[in-house]
């Protein structure tokens, strides 16, 4: 388990993730404007730094030696899920305490995007490669400030900004993480 | 040097990535077109926009496929430093043929749109272009610095595109002239009464050239280090030497140049040949939005008419934003809800204007106000002469259905709803001046 952890720098993206997390307390309420349909949108920056975190946890799974993971019979397969449930709750962990010490947004809604994204970026690390986790929940990104929103607020779905008792929203961050493992666990 | 580079564009996820990031410039360009169709400065700027999210794509690719090639290398311990070198420089010459190649797409895609949308004469604004240019150069060498320093297989894509990304987003909707606004890289707007500072366009092509030094020299440094500690040999001698400290001279020249540089937006002047129409109230407007004249015309005139039944007035003239310090309004895009807002305001505004300064904790001000709010609604669905769309934004806290459905009934149900407002505003007025 020591050389898994070591031949994936899993102690490295932790120290990512961290950082991100108190990149996100420092920001605050801080928002960034991007364009939907000829309408500004704002979004705060902790809601994409969620976003990375997730990335960063996934992206992890990366192997240096593709080829020898292939010919594993058990032992790497239970290690990789052991990396992926403890890199998950790391994610959710830090996200959630980022938002309580931001004071700006509820941790509920923390958990919720980080458990979409992390969704996300397992489908993306399994049908592209882990080291692209980033490029589903990119497109993803994309979507939400493009349709994320209605009528002068956010859209039931919208994991990263809908009200935390939005049940929709949570209906769709639970999906996504479902529909991540089990792409990831036939995969395996 | 050309073969090498030949040879990295023949890659297959090189073609690959260059297919997929013209389909994505050109598909985002459209998504947005009709906020720019027909004004060059905003279809400059619509080339710019989608680089919020291919700088951070173009910036993994880059980084995954450099560290690919860094592992590689590393296999065979004794690298040859030209050898290394060109084909770094290889590498990094064709990551910049891609982002021009996809910048150029989207200028293509915002020409042939504005062409056969009737945009007035004039064509792409070279500033937005030199820019957007400078930040898909930055966003792939930034990836290629990040991936040929080396570690793990997924740091460097990740990091790289988190870099790209927040350094896009960080400066993102700064106000025009603000400092933060010196490091604006991405426009998601190009209204005609700003443009780019060239003293910041220089400085933006000098942060450019910052990340491809950094690029060509920090992983040079590296990998002697790394050499050096893991008893390869990686010559180069003083020669190498001498181009790092050389890099690293041009790097604190150019960190020293873009941290000093001016804000990028600034506001113009107006110029001689505004566009403005013969109704009343005069309508006039920047050069670059002449074709939204005929339509502004029509409303102004729809407005004049609106005033003449309910007896108010309107200003004799109107600008758009920027051309004069009278009445103004903001054109955006193709859409003219602003400017009805601003001439139904006026409507609305002379029709009980207050006569003296009333105490600001008077209760009868939100009534007023409320009233007001309330005219302004209905008068601007009949100069639009159709209902808000969704999504418009109101803060003055009116119920705008019972605003439209007012708008919708009989003219003499409109006219006695609206002498109701007036003579509560009226009332109001009364009672505060006498």
């Amino acid at each position: 388990m020591k050389l898994y952890l070591r031949s994936r720098h899993v102690g490295v993206a932790v120290a990512v993730m961290a950082g991100l997390a108190a990149i996100a307390v420092a920001v605050g309420g801080r928002l960034f404007t991007v364009v939907s349909s000829a309408e500004p949108v704002t979004m705060p920056y902790r809601h994409a730094l969620v976003m990375f975190c997730a990335v960063v946890a996934v992206a992890s799974l990366e192997s240096p030696v593709p080829g020898t993971d292939r010919a594993d019979t058990g032992p790497l397969r239970s290690a990789r899920r052991a990396h992926l449930l403890a890199l998950l709750v790391v994610t959710v962990v830090l996200s959630a305490m980022s938002e309580a010490f931001a004071a700006v947004g509820t941790p509920a809604q923390a958990i919720r995007a980080s458990l979409c994204w992390y969704g996300l970026a397992l489908v993306s690390a399994t049908v592209v490669r882990a080291a692209f986790a980033w490029v589903l929940p990119m497109v993803a990104l994309f979507l939400l400030v493009w349709w994320g929103n209605a009528g002068g607020g956010p859209a039931v779905w919208n994991w990263a900004t809908a009200a935390a008792a939005e049940p929709v929203s949570w209906v769709v961050a639970v999906a996504s993480l479902a529909l991540g493992s089990v792409v990831s666990l036939l995969r395996q | 040097m050309r073969a090498a580079v030949w040879t990295e564009m023949r890659r297959p996820l090189f073609a690959l990535a260059a297919a997929v990031l013209v389909v994505a410039q050109c598909w985002l360009m459209l998504n947005d077109v009709a906020a720019w169709r027909g004004v060059w400065p905003m279809a400059s700027a619509a080339v710019s926009a989608p680089w919020l999210f291919l700088g951070p794509a173009a910036a993994g690719l880059s980084a995954y496929e450099a560290v690919q090639r860094t592992q590689q290398d590393a296999g065979g311990c004794a690298a040859d430093t030209v050898a290394w070198r060109s084909s770094a420089t290889a590498m990094l010459v064709a990551r910049v043929v891609l982002a021009c190649v996809v910048v150029s797409a989207g200028a293509a895609c915002a020409v042939v749109v504005n062409l056969t949308g009737h945009a007035p004469a004039g064509f792409l604004w070279p500033s937005y272009l030199v820019v957007t240019v400078a930040f898909a150069i930055g966003s792939v060498a930034v990836g290629m610095a990040l991936g040929r320093l080396g570690g793990p297989l997924w740091f460097a894509p990740v990091v790289a595109m988190l870099a790209t990304f927040l350094r896009a987003a960080w400066f993102q909707g700064a106000a025009p002239g603000s400092a933060d606004d010196a490091f604006t890289r991405i426009f998601l707007s190009g209204r005609p009464w700003v443009e780019l500072n060239p003293h910041a366009v220089v400085a933006s092509v000098v942060e450019t050239v910052f990340v491809v030094v950094l690029a060509l020299v920090a992983p040079v440094l590296a990998t002697r280090a790394r050499a050096r500690r893991s008893g390869c040999t990686f010559p180069g001698g003083r020669g190498a030497s001498l181009r790092a400290a050389t890099g690293a001279v041009v790097m604190v020249g150019c960190a020293a140049l873009v941290l000093t540089s001016p804000p990028v937006v600034r506001y113009r002047t107006a110029p001689s040949n505004i566009a403005c129409s013969d109704t009343h109230p005069r309508v006039c407007v920047w050069p670059e939005n002449a074709q939204l004249l005929p339509q502004l015309a029509e409303k102004a005139a729809r407005a004049d008419t609106v005033a003449q039944t309910v007896h108010g007035q309107l200003m004799t003239q109107i600008d758009e934003f920027g051309l004069s310090h009278g009445d103004s309004f903001l054109a955006m895009g193709q859409g003219t809800w602003f400017f009805s807002d601003t001439l139904a305001g006026a409507i609305a505004g002379s029709l009980a204007p207050v006569r003296c300064d009333p105490p600001q904790d008077d209760p009868g001000l939100w009534t007023y106000w409320r009233a007001q709010s309330e005219l302004s609604a209905l008068f601007q669905l009949q100069i639009e002469d159709r209902p808000r769309p969704p999504g418009y934004g109101d803060s003055s806290g009116i119920d705008i259905v019972e605003v439209t459905g007012v708008w919708q009934a009989s003219p003499s149900v409109r006219n006695t709803w609206v002498a109701d407002r007036v003579a509560t505003m009226e009332a109001l007025n009364q009672g505060w001046c006498g």
